[in-house]
């Protein structure tokens, strides 16, 4: 399908390709932005630039990671061009392992009751964010993050085990708080 | 996620984020993003042959100009070639020519 819609400049063929990822693109861009309608429009204009550069893809690689690597690009630009995202960022950032980050995170392990996503990513920086979810929610690989947000794979490895880390302090201290 | 050994806080920790991952799907969606290349499609054509038509309107008037020199040209080869009396070319006939071999030049630079 790729190739047919490479090949022919073809937007029906393109249009399957949007049904087969819009979800995995939109569900990133969403967790990442926690703004549906924004991720959306991101979303688009993710779609929108793999039609136009559709000849840059090789075939050697996964149009998967392709894909995503367009959509991660086209959330650090949005975060880039909006001051008011990147004061928001900065206070989000800020946020991540302070105190009120912990409060009200449940027990994990073991435990029935584990805690949600949002509370997760609070505590995260956003390369954590970008990192863990490509990770663990998408099932990419290192080397697949690595190519999918342009760090080096030993930095994907630290934010993996940095944000892992921080998720077992935050809810250790949340057991802590409990007892 | 595959590059390490699994611990239990990866097994949960891949639990968690595919739970709590929003799966977004509609056809709007990709509705919205075919119009949206359709539309950028049409516009670039558009805009191209545009660009080819001007090109060509702005190449005549040169062309135009060379042609009394070129049928002169053409009229003393042909004293040299009597097989053909080229004085009888007409200018719009070489303007014509000209454009002709030109345009498929100026369309594949415009392309790219």
């Amino acid at each position: 399908m790729v190739a047919k819609a490479t090949a022919f400049r073809d937007a029906d063929s393109f249009g399957i390709l949007v049904d087969r990822y819009q979800s995995r693109v939109r569900g990133y861009l969403r967790q990442l932005t926690r703004e549906p309608a924004a991720a959306d429009d991101m979303a688009q204009e993710t779609f929108i630039k793999a039609w136009k550069k559709l000849e840059t893809f090789s075939a050697k690689g996964s149009f998967s990671s392709w894909l995503m690597a367009i959509a991660h690009n086209q959330f650090l630009q949005a975060l880039r061009k909006s001051k008011r995202q990147r004061r928001l960022i900065e206070s989000l950032d800020a946020e991540a392992g302070s105190p009120e980050a912990l409060s009200g995170m449940p027990s994990p392990a073991g435990s029935s009751e584990l805690p949600d996503l949002p509370k997760l990513l609070a505590i995260l920086s956003k390369p954590e964010q970008a990192v863990m979810l490509l990770g663990y929610g998408f099932g990419y690989s290192h080397g697949e993050i690595a190519e999918i947000t342009g760090l080096a794979l030993g930095t994907v490895k630290s934010h993996i085990h940095r944000g892992k880390a921080r998720i077992r302090e935050t809810l250790r201290l949340g057991e802590l708080e409990d007892a | 996620m595959h590059d390490h050994s699994q611990d239990s806080m990866d097994l949960d920790l891949r639990s968690i984020f595919r739970q709590g991952i929003e799966q977004p799907y509609d056809d709007a969606f990709r509705m919205a993003v075919c119009r949206k290349i359709k539309r950028r499609s049409r516009i670039r054509r558009a805009v191209l042959a545009a660009a080819i038509a001007t090109g060509s309107l702005i190449a005549l008037w040169p062309a135009y100009q060379l042609t009394p020199a070129i049928s002169e040209s053409l009229a003393h080869l042909s004293s040299v070639w009597n097989g053909v009396d080229w004085s009888l070319l007409q200018p719009s006939v070489s303007v014509v020519t000209i454009v002709a071999l030109v345009t498929p030049l100026l369309t594949v630079a415009l392309e790219e």
